[in-house]
Formats: C-alpha cells, sequence, structure tokens
C-alpha cells in the first residue's frame, strides 16, 4: 500500500515537472508575481478609474469648430492600441485520454488537480503566443504606431467632437477603441468599445457595447508600403476613419435611427482583408460603402459592401420584421 | 516463445493496420467530367442529423458524465439550431458542375448509403457499398454523395478536463462515385471548427458560438464546392460581382446566404 502511494505521489510529482516544463518558468515567475503584486495592481486600477471618471472632461477633445452633437473621453492610456489577428480556430490543446493512479482517494484527487493545472496553463501559454504571433505583422509598423496617440487619432477626424458640457453636446461618448490589422496587411478593423449616454450629469445610457468596423481592402500592391508612406498618413486617416464610422453608428443607434426590431437572421458574407468571412446577423443600413449589420449580440458591425450585387445609394433603414429565426439571442 | 511472440506481433500487426482499410483521399480531376457526351451526374445528401455537442477525449464514463454535465446549457442550446442550411450544398454543387459542362440533376430524397449491397469486389478506390443500382433508377452516370455524419458544437477533452473551448463543428464527407465501375472519382473528409469571436460562454443564447456554429456550416460549403468551383474561378471573377451566388469559396462582400 505504502508502495502504491509513493508511486501514485511520484506521478504527482511527474506530472508538476512536465507542467513545470510545458509553462516557461518566465510564465511561472510572472504568474507569482502578478499574485503577490495584485492588491498593488487593484489599487492602481482603481485610481486610474477614478482618474478617469474625474479626468472625463479634461480629455474631451476640444476643438473650436464643432460640427458634431457628441462629446467624447478615449482610454486615459495615450497610444492607440493596435493587434493582430489570432487565428483561433484551430486552437486547443489536443485531447488524450490521462491515466490516474487510483491508489487511494487523496493521490487521486491530487492527480486530477493537478492535471486540471496543467490543462489550464497550457491553454492560457497557447492562448497568449497565439495573440504574440500574431501580433508579428505589426512590427513593421512600429515606427508610426508607436507614436500613434489618442490626441492624433482625434485631431485627424473630418467631425470632431464638441466639448463636453456644451450646448451642443446631446450626447457623451465614451470609447476604448483597439485596432487590428489583417495578416495580409490589406485592410484595418477597429473594434470599439462605445457607451453612449445622453449629455448631462444624470445621461442615461442609450447605446452600450462594441461597435465593429470592418475597412475594405486596399487595392495597393504594397499595402505595407502604402500605410506607411508620408509618416503613415494613409494609415492614420484610415483608422480615423473607421474610429468615426464607429462613433457615427454607436450615435445613430443611440438616437433610435433604426428599427429596434431586428430582422431575422441571416448568415451574411464579407471580406476581412481578402479573406472571407460569415457573420449571423441582421441587415440594419446600407451606409455606402458599407453595410450595417445587428450581430447576434445586439452589437453592430459595419463590414464592406464594395461588390454588392444590391444598389447600395441609400442610407434609409432597411424594413425590419420580427426575428423568429434560429440564433435569436 | 518464438511463436507466441510471432503470434503477438501478427495480432498487433492486424490490430494497427486496421486503420489501412480506410479509403485514402482521391483528389477530384477536373479530367473526370471530360468526355465527349457530358457526364449525367446525380447530387444527393444523406439525412441531415440534429445538431448536437460532442466531447472527443473524454473517453471513460465518468469523464463524459462530467463533460455532458458542465456542457448541459450547451447541449440544451444545440439542439434547438438548425442544420437546413447546409440542404443548400446539394444545390450548390450542381450548379458548380453544370458550370463545368456536366449534366448535374439534384436528387431530393436522402440518401441512405448504409441501406445498399455491398460492393461485390475490393481494389483501389471501390466504394464498399454497391452504388451501381443506382445508375438505372436516377438515370445517372455518376453520384456526388455529401455525407454529413455530425453538427453542432465540438469540445475536445482529456478525460475530466476541456482541451479547448467549445466550436462550431461540422463533420462531413463528400466522394464522386462513377456507377459503371462503382469507383471513387473523389473521396474527401471534411472537418470543421470555428471559434466564438470573443467569449464562448454566455448561456442560455450563446451568441458568440451560435455564430460560430453558422460560419462551420458556411465553410462546410465552401470547402466542398472548392475542387469543383476552383479551375472556374477565373471566369467567375472576370464577370461582373454578383451577389446571388454565395455558394463560392470566395463569396462577394456583405452578401446574405441564408435567403
Amino acid at each position: 500500500m505504502a508502495g502504491h502511494n509513493k508511486c501514485g505521489v511520484m506521478w504527482v510529482q511527474r506530472m508538476l515537472g512536465v507542467a513545470a516544463s510545458r509553462v516557461r518558468t518566465t510564465q511561472w515567475v510572472s504568474a507569482l508575481a502578478a499574485l503577490a503584486l495584485l492588491p498593488l495592481v487593484q489599487h492602481a486600477q482603481a485610481q486610474d478609474e477614478s482618474a478617469a471618471t474625474q479626468q472625463t472632461p479634461a480629455q474631451v477633445a476640444t476643438v473650436p469648430v464643432p460640427a458634431a452633437n457628441w462629446s467624447l473621453a478615449l482610454p486615459p492610456t495615450d497610444s492607440v492600441r493596435f493587434k493582430g489577428m489570432a487565428e483561433r480556430d484551430k486552437a486547443g490543446i489536443g485531447g488524450a485520454a490521462m491515466a490516474y493512479p487510483i491508489n487511494t482517494g487523496a493521490i487521486f484527487l491530487a492527480a486530477v488537480l493537478v492535471h486540471g493545472a496543467l490543462n489550464e496553463a497550457t491553454k492560457s501559454a497557447q492562448k497568449s503566443d497565439l495573440q504574440k504571433a500574431a501580433d508579428r505583422v505589426l512590427q513593421p509598423y512600429e515606427p508610426v504606431l508607436s507614436k500613434y496617440t489618442h490626441h492624433d487619432l482625434v485631431a485627424a477626424l473630418a467631425e470632431q467632437p464638441v466639448p463636453a458640457g456644451s450646448q451642443q453636446a446631446r450626447w457623451h461618448v465614451q470609447s476604448d477603441p483597439v485596432f487590428s490589422l489583417t495578416p495580409d496587411e490589406t485592410a484595418f478593423v477597429l473594434e470599439n468599445d462605445i457607451t453612449v449616454r445622453e449629455a448631462g450629469p444624470q445621461g442615461v445610457i442609450r447605446y452600450q457595447g462594441v461597435v465593429k468596423v470592418v475597412a475594405a481592402a486596399t487595392p495597393q500592391a504594397d499595402p505595407r508600403h502604402h500605410w506607411m508612406a508620408n509618416d503613415g498618413a494613409p494609415l492614420k486617416a484610415e483608422t480615423g476613419a473607421l474610429f468615426l464610422e464607429s462613433i457615427a453608428l454607436a450615435v445613430d443607434s443611440a438616437a433610435q435611427r433604426w428599427p429596434t426590431v431586428a430582422a431575422k437572421p441571416q448568415t451574411y458574407r464579407y471580406l476581412e482583408g481578402t479573406a472571407s468571412r460569415a457573420e449571423r446577423a441582421s441587415l440594419v443600413a446600407a451606409r455606402c460603402p458599407q453595410i450595417v449589420l445587428r450581430t447576434l449580440r445586439n452589437t453592430l458591425l459595419s463590414v464592406p459592401a464594395d461588390s454588392m450585387h444590391e444598389p447600395c445609394g441609400g442610407t434609409a433603414p432597411v424594413t425590419a420584421s420580427a426575428s423568429d429565426g434560429p440564433g435569436t439571442p | 516463445m518464438k511463436s507466441a511472440f510471432s503470434a503477438a506481433l501478427v495480432a498487433a500487426a492486424l490490430l494497427l493496420t486496421g486503420c489501412a482499410s480506410r479509403q485514402a483521399l482521391v483528389p477530384f480531376n477536373d479530367g473526370t467530367l471530360a468526355s465527349a457526351t457530358p457526364s449525367r451526374i446525380g447530387v444527393a445528401m444523406t439525412a441531415l442529423p440534429k445538431p448536437d455537442t460532442f466531447f472527443p477525449g473524454a473517453n471513460c464514463l465518468l469523464c463524459l458524465a462530467s463533460a455532458s454535465l458542465a456542457n448541459r446549457s450547451l447541449t440544451q442550446h444545440a439542439q434547438t439550431l438548425s442544420s437546413d442550411e447546409l440542404a443548400k450544398i446539394k444545390q450548390n454543387l450542381a450548379n458548380a458542375l453544370i458550370r463545368k459542362g456536366a449534366q448535374a440533376k439534384v436528387i431530393e430524397a436522402p440518401l441512405d448509403p448504409g441501406a445498399l449491397p455491398d460492393a461485390k469486389q475490393s481494389g483501389t478506390n471501390v466504394a464498399k457499398k454497391d452504388f451501381s443500382a443506382l445508375r438505372a433508377a436516377q438515370d445517372i452516370d455518376k453520384l456526388l454523395v455529401v455525407q454529413v455524419a455530425m453538427v453542432g458544437y465540438v469540445r475536445p477533452y482529456a478525460s475530466y478536463f476541456p482541451t479547448s473551448e467549445p466550436k462550431g463543428f461540422v463533420n462531413a464527407l463528400g466522394y464522386l462515385v462513377d456507377l459503371r465501375t462503382n469507383t471513387y472519382e473523389w473521396f474527401q473528409p471534411l472537418e470543421i471548427t470555428r471559434a466564438s469571436d470573443g467569449p464562448w460562454d454566455e448561456a442560455p443564447a450563446f451568441p458568440g458560438l451560435t455564430n460560430a456554429y453558422y460560419q462551420a456550416l458556411e465553410a462546410s460549403n465552401d470547402e466542398l464546392l472548392r475542387p469543383f468551383v476552383a479551375a472556374t474561378a477565373s471566369t467567375v471573377s472576370a464577370a461582373p460581382a454578383t451577389a446571388a451566388p454565395t455558394a463560392e469559396p470566395s463569396p462577394p462582400a456583405a452578401t446574405p446566404s441564408g435567403r
């Protein structure tokens, strides 16, 4: 019996060894450091959030000639966030049967717990590796992106926000934009986490959620050269246009310019860069050259409509009907 | 002792080569359709399975029970989905074959290969079932079959623990049988998985996973069509972009395909 117990303990030790070898030492150290620093981090985050709340008016871009009726608050971090598009369809660490030592209940339980911990650590490491691999597409753009701030993003907008608290401000928009570049480098995609409140101290939230805008792929033969030309001016113009489109969509939604009852969801096909994508969604509006869809999460998705067979000339909302199809959230 | 060792070796060899009888991939060759008279091809599908959840790797009874319990709400959700959109593959394949010059027709009734008699002969790329009776019954020379085995969500396990988040899933098989020789002219197993964009655990509606499910249906349609549209892609892209034929692997932008 003692021999069995020893065998089980050795199994657990071996699994821990495997865990240690699979998960990099730096990750263990990072995890331990993170645990140790958690209270400090939480304190700092609380301070950041408090500062963000207090500083909101100061962060709103103030431009003397307002054309919009919305004020804007961006996250306190100054640089615009970019990421690569991680391919998660094949993610997973494979399934294999595990033989647990069952000589005693305690050893069995320890073995199961070690297996579970190892499993989670490996999945987490893989997720991180996938994102790092995807982010490599941005390395050549680092000279421009490292200097690209939220201030630059807002300053270049064709339609400028108004100062918070001004008479023209009907909406207050809180925005947290994250841009992605497609693996083929032909198109940018924006995922903007937006909250639109009615202006005023007790403004009611009228829209909350991610607005995703997919740009049409650039026809340029060398997209990298195109985006980086003139100190990244085309890149900034493109991302600025996506940002403005996302806010316009959220404000339109807050103003209830579109039907609240979504049409029956269908599968829509569009291009993200040169890759084909599908989305189960309801058609909301044609805002040429984009088509606006409402996703199953009830968020907005704007995709390029450049090869739509149907005319894409109006901005009138599509007539909606009750949603009764499968996949309705 | 020596004979026991030899017997064990033979047994092991038999066991290990059990997989060797599985049909190998047969790539589609455009020349298959080239003849003086157009090939008459029937396009059939087996009955579509109901969407469900699958947990490969949860092999022990307790593991499977644990996985089923942990994913109960996902299973309930999967069973509310429809796999009807896969049925359009039949018509899309027939259209693609017609564009290649074949005389294709859709066989509406679901095909049940299990009900067909076993083939009398065996050999390279010879089908195990005897499809030849369909030649006279359907007035066709070849039969293209899409057999969807599993559809829904897959979540691989290693015993008690999931090794991946759930994903939209289609497991299917496509094959083209020459009914004169009962041999495969195309044989393509297919396994499509699509991850949720963002978080997946959004019970009870699981919008992210529902989207991934429909993405998997679209991707399986694309993959099954790929051999039959690849050669004609240049012709299609030379034409003005259209929204209607959503069956193409490289579809036009923002095209609804659920209509």
